[in-house]
């Protein structure tokens, strides 16, 4: 266990200083720069890429922001002077980013599991059915098309919920509703599928024949049989979650990491970008690595190995 | 014929008669022919087939022969509802909404077949050769597939769409996107590819094939690579809708094209503002974008069953 765990560790480290890598030479490499456009004299451009040591060769500015980077600094801002991309920002916005996204995820789980269960249960019938074309509807339809449509509906006709902000929990609502919509969807296909097969095994016809309550076959001979390729789908969801902020909290108005992403993207604010973009790959190579450790807790049956 | 075991009056010739009872008249049915059987009697994904193919038709004919233009518009009808002159209504300047969705579709079915295509290509590919010549070229190449897997794809994408696509450089977003799309979305194909080859390279045929002296590459291309036609067709078809959800998406985050030219994603995008008034504006490319999605997606199911109907569930 220790071994696998370590391998996986310096594994992950390798990739983010790939990604560190690839995300600084691709962004270096491009022509102009990032005061480029600014309508600004010539000497001034000068004054400013020697401020943000633009000046010096490609591979010095490297190993600074490979030095930077591990003293968790991504530096500051291109566009608005002075704030730090870590301080003032990444760890300004990306609490709301969390929030939103972690209620999110427990949405997907809940309403996945659930409806995947009883369409596993209810095999053919009219609420397999029912439950098939729910997660059918979650991956083809874009999340933000979901969104609108509750913005409108729920918060522009009905009035039920505000339709935008982010101080209470009725504001939670309809953003962690459209970002669930694809996650819903998979974990529905996927206990669906793997319940049906775990329904006829021995096991739950013995817990079935000793007469034990049904609640306790379906939901702890059953789902705790069913729920591996959730784990699996879990680094998938988040990431899922996480790219589909940038649209759900722009659209919903909340102060998140992904609206201020996808503005610093609109804005060509380099070192916001790269550091934002840094941030998320570590938090999603996180999360894989969390996801596979809780893989085997969840499965000892599960060997251990390096090759994956 | 003297022989003292059989008795040559016991056998006569056949009549002609009788020779036609074992021959073949019906045609034979070969591989595609055969799919297409199949992924015709499916009805739902054969609805999902005219669907796209009508869609696609609209796409090309109705902005070419329609009175009302994408980028003309009059400004005494702006914003109005929908009714019997604009189908959809019009939008803020005044110009056809019915006549900008399918100019949209076009734009957004545009970049998901080029996207899926040139994916298709540099997956089959990097999969194949690296499946194939094996050992330390497909550890190394696996390696790379296994770093940028772990990077979610519509970030990369992002990245790549800033970098690529800098202020003055105007009409040129189809081609970034698809150049954005097109190095990120091999992956999956590279993967299955590789899976698919790894298992058929052990199979005698290829034996058979190198001892007849066929070289690598023949082995490759003309014996490997067709055998993978099914799961690779089926990876090209779940490539499109992707690459249509992205293309929205990155348009909705206004990443897209610019104006005169619009997608279904910008079309969502600029209806966004007014969307408390004009709910229609969203609604009619909202609604096109996931019909395409969705058809896209059943279609493919379909396809998947027809091609190989062992891998039904």
């Amino acid at each position: 266990m220790g071994r696998y765990i370590l391998d996986r560790f310096l594994a992950s480290l390798l990739t983010i200083f790939v990604v560190i890598t690839l995300t600084f030479f691709l962004m270096r490499l491009m022509p102009g720069g990032p005061f480029t456009s600014e309508r600004i004299t010539e000497k001034a451009r000068e004054a400013m890429n020697a401020k943000y040591g633009l000046d010096k060769p490609v591979v010095e500015q490297y190993v600074i922001y490979l030095r930077n980077i591990l003293h968790g600094d991504f530096g500051t801002s291109m566009i608005f002077k002075g704030k730090e991309v870590t301080g003032d920002i990444i760890f300004q916005f990306f609490p709301n980013s969390a929030k939103l996204g972690i209620v999110s995820v427990a949405l997907s789980l809940a309403a996945g599991l659930g409806l995947g269960l009883l369409a596993g249960a209810r095999q053919g019938r009219l609420a397999d059915k029912a439950a098939t074309l729910i997660a059918t509807l979650g991956i083809t339809i874009p999340s933000f098309v979901i969104g609108s449509v509750l913005l409108y509906t729920v918060g522009v006709r009905l009035r039920w919920l505000p339709t935008t902000g982010f101080t209470s929990w009725r504001h939670y609502i309809m953003p962690a509703a459209a970002l669930s919509g694809i996650g819903l969807s998979f974990i529905t296909r996927l206990t669906r599928t793997k319940y049906v097969e775990v329904k006829n095994s021995d096991f739950m016809r013995t817990a079935r024949a000793k007469g034990l309550d049904k609640s306790t076959i379906i939901f702890k001979h059953g789902l705790r049989n069913s729920i591996l390729p959730v784990i699996t789908y879990m680094g998938p969801l988040i990431a899922n979650v996480l790219t589909g902020s940038f649209v759900i909290e722009r659209l919903f108005a909340v102060p998140g990491l992904g609206s201020d992403f996808v503005q610093s993207v609109s804005r060509r604010d380099y070192s916001v970008v790269m550091g934002v973009v840094i941030f998320y790959c570590i938090f999603i190579i996180a999360c894989n690595f969390l996801v596979d450790i809780l893989y085997v807790v969840v499965d000892p049956r599960i060997k251990l190995q390096n090759n994956a | 014929m003297n022989n003292p075991e059989f008795d040559t009056a016991l056998f006569a010739a056949a009549s002609d008669a009788e020779k036609k009872t074992e021959s073949i008249v019906r045609p034979s049915v070969g591989y595609w022919r055969d799919v297409w059987t199949r992924l015709s009697r499916n009805r739902v994904s054969f609805a999902a087939l005219m669907i796209i193919v009508a869609i696609m038709l609209c796409a090309i004919i109705i902005p070419e022969v329609s009175v009302d233009k994408y980028n003309t518009g009059e400004l005494q009808i702006s914003n109005n509802s929908p009714n019997a002159r604009h189908w959809f209504g019009t939008d803020n300047i005044g110009r056809d909404v019915f006549v900008r969705v399918f100019y949209g579709a076009r734009y957004s079915i545009l970049i998901g077949l080029v996207a899926a295509l040139i994916n298709l290509v540099i997956g089959v590919l990097y999969g194949s050769v690296s499946a194939f010549f094996g050992g330390r070229a497909d550890i190394i190449m696996m390696r790379i597939v296994d770093v940028l897997y772990s990077i979610p794809l519509t970030i990369y994408v992002i990245i790549l769409m800033t970098f690529l696509n800098r202020p003055g450089a105007e009409g040129s977003e189809i081609g970034t996107m698809i150049i954005a799309f097109s190095i990120s979305y091999w992956i999956s194909m590279a993967r299955i590819v590789r899976g698919e080859i790894l298992q058929l390279k052990q199979q005698e045929f290829v034996l058979a094939a190198k001892a007849l002296g066929a070289s690598d590459w023949r082995v490759l291309i003309k014996h490997l690579i067709p055998n993978c036609l099914g799961s690779i067709t089926v990876t090209t078809m779940m490539l499109v809708p992707q690459a249509i959800f992205l293309e929205a998406f990155l348009s909705f985050i206004g990443l897209g094209l610019s104006a005169p030219r619009a997608s279904l994603g910008t079309l969502c995008n600029d209806a966004l503002a007014g969307l408390n008034q004009y709910p229609y504006q969203m609604f009619f490319p909202a609604l096109m974008i996931s019909v395409i999605i969705l058809a896209f997606n059943l279609f493919g199911d379909g396809l998947r069953d027809a091609l190989d109907p062992k891998m039904k569930d």
